[in-house]
């Protein structure tokens, strides 16, 4: 695989094809030049995805999140800690058979890797000089975008069993107030989202440079929200209603779910929050977080 | 529609919708393409020529992504009022209303047709939304065929009524904080929003005309 250098490559190709070798002086000449050659064994996604982005600086020629995508193709369709990535071309995902939408979690690794929840639309220069200076700090030995992955099923995995994989009732929305089309009816809807994915990504991203805790720490965390939290979904209503708000007032609905969302987990997974562990106040907290960014 | 890229040379001047494809196919003269795929169900019924649009924005808090309403003057119905941002997003409720989703369809059109661009690289495809990437913008979208029921629909009769919702020119942008308003009656939920016709006596009074043409024009 050339990773960079094709054009030249094949500048190169068609000139010592077309070279007249009669002139077999000027023909040695070209020969005679010095190439300079790096090759790569063994390396992983990530160590390829890295090199592509640093050599490729000055060019942009795409998004990071477009490489990515090119990248991990070969894991659409394939199981993750028991959840299928569910390619677009192949229908909707649905997570209640655990699948997931695989540009969902290609999204939600971009976030990890640029700490940001937004999506990138536009392509820059400063994302890609950001994106490096992120990943410089990954060991890129590991399969990052496994590890994110993994790690986020995990805790997927928590949240349904906690709320007992309930799904809530059109009388049990009206109870609470929540309205007749809400953000989803159960955990597994919920955090199923592009949002949810891009916004636990940015979080762990965040709170990885701040030497909070890391994606390793997550099964840990995990388990210890497994065994501390009561069972309910009484969070989960309150998170949509919030879920409501959020709609009947954002210029961009979407954007707006995904920075409440983010600073939900950065409540949730925070040790040093008073949030840690507590479903129902990293709700309210994370909301509150939320609210004074936007007013 | 002009839409220029220099690397590629391609200037882009005209498109249609290929209903099998759900996406606009834009053309060059010299029959080069590029696709724009709506992230709506958008429904290709109406003829956009039957239409009118009028560029507006809000500035108030309370007109969101999710403020999309059915245009009223008296009982009739002159077309939709709703932010750009929700032909580029699935979030609103409005996502699967068929009525919107004409609507939709003739907004895309006409927003088309008002692009005049000149970019460095051509892309794989055009991304609409990164031309309206504002989000204080909105469209009432009109339909000629109803508003000639109301004997014409003229937008300078309608500013105060647009101007209490909240609603601006674009051309008038820098005047356009929206501090001065209190939209207590920006209407909230899925509902109409009614406009009302400056009355007949000040409308050809000169002063009220220069005020409204001048200060606050929509």
């Amino acid at each position: 695989m050339i990773l960079d250098g094709l054009q030249r490559t094949l500048t190169l190709i068609d000139a010592n094809n077309e070279m007249d070798t009669e002139h077999h002086e000027k023909y040695n000449s070209f020969l005679q030049n010095t190439l300079r050659l790096e090759i790569y064994l063994d390396i992983n996604k990530f160590g390829i995805l890295y090199r592509m982005l640093t050599l490729n600086t000055g060019q942009t020629p795409m998004s990071t999140r477009h490489q990515l995508e090119m990248l991990y193709n070969d894991m659409k369709n394939t199981e993750i800690e028991g959840v299928k990535l569910i390619s677009d071309t192949n229908g909707s995902a649905d997570p209640n058979k655990k699948e997931f939408t695989f540009s969902s979690a290609i999204e939600g690794f971009n976030s990890y890797i640029s700490r940001s929840e937004l999506p990138i639309d536009r392509l820059d220069m400063l994302e890609n000089i950001k994106t490096l200076e992120n990943m410089a700090n990954e060991n890129v030995e590991k399969d990052l975008f496994k590890e994110y992955l993994e790690n986020y099923i995990r805790l997927f995995n928590a949240l349904q069993d906690i709320t007992e994989d309930h799904v809530l009732t059109k009388e049990e929305l009206e109870e609470a107030g929540v309205s007749e089309s809400p953000f989803g009816k159960s955990a597994v809807k919920v955090f199923s989202t592009s949002q949810a994915l891009t916004a636990f990504g940015a979080a762990m991203g965040k709170m990885k440079d701040w030497e909070i805790i890391e994606l390793k720490d997550i099964p840990n965390i995990v388990e210890m929200l497994q065994n501390k939290h009561r069972k309910g979904y009484e969070w989960l209503t309150e998170m949509l209603l919030r879920f409501d708000r959020i709609k009947s007032t954002s210029k961009k609905i979407g954007n707006a779910q995904r920075m409440f969302l983010h600073y939900f987990f950065r409540e949730l997974l925070n040790k040093d929050s008073e949030s840690y562990l507590n479903l129902q106040l990293a709700v309210e907290n994370g909301y509150r977080k939320y609210n004074s960014q936007v007013n | 529609m002009k839409i220029e890229y220099e690397d590629s040379q391609d200037t882009y001047s005209r498109y249609c919708f290929d209903k099998a494809k759900r996406s606009f196919v834009l053309y060059t003269e010299e029959s080069s393409e590029i696709e724009y795929r709506p992230i709506l169900e958008i429904q290709p019924e109406y003829e956009p020529d039957h239409f009118h649009d009028y560029l507006l924005y809000n500035y108030s808090e309370k007109c969101g992504e999710n403020s999309i309403f059915q245009a009223y003057v008296d009982d009739v119905r002159i077309g939709w009022l709703f932010p750009i941002q929700s032909l580029f997003s699935k979030d609103h409720d409005f996502i699967e209303n068929e009525y919107f989703l004409k609507y939709a369809y003739v907004a895309i059109c006409k927003l088309l047709d008002r692009l005049k661009v000149n970019e460095k690289h051509e892309p794989e495809e055009l991304e609409l939304e990164e031309y309206y990437n504002d989000t204080t913008l909105c469209m009432l979208l009109c339909d000629d065929g109803n508003c000639k029921e109301i004997g014409g629909f003229n937008i300078d009769d309608y500013t105060i009524s647009l101007y209490k919702y909240g609603y601006w020119h674009e051309k008038i942008e820098k005047y356009s904080s929206g501090e001065y308003l209190d939209l207590e009656c920006f209407p909230t939920g899925n509902v109409r929003i009614h406009l009302k016709s400056i009355s007949s006596e000040l409308s050809t009074e000169p002063y009220i005309l220069n005020l409204l043409g001048n200060i606050f024009p929509v």
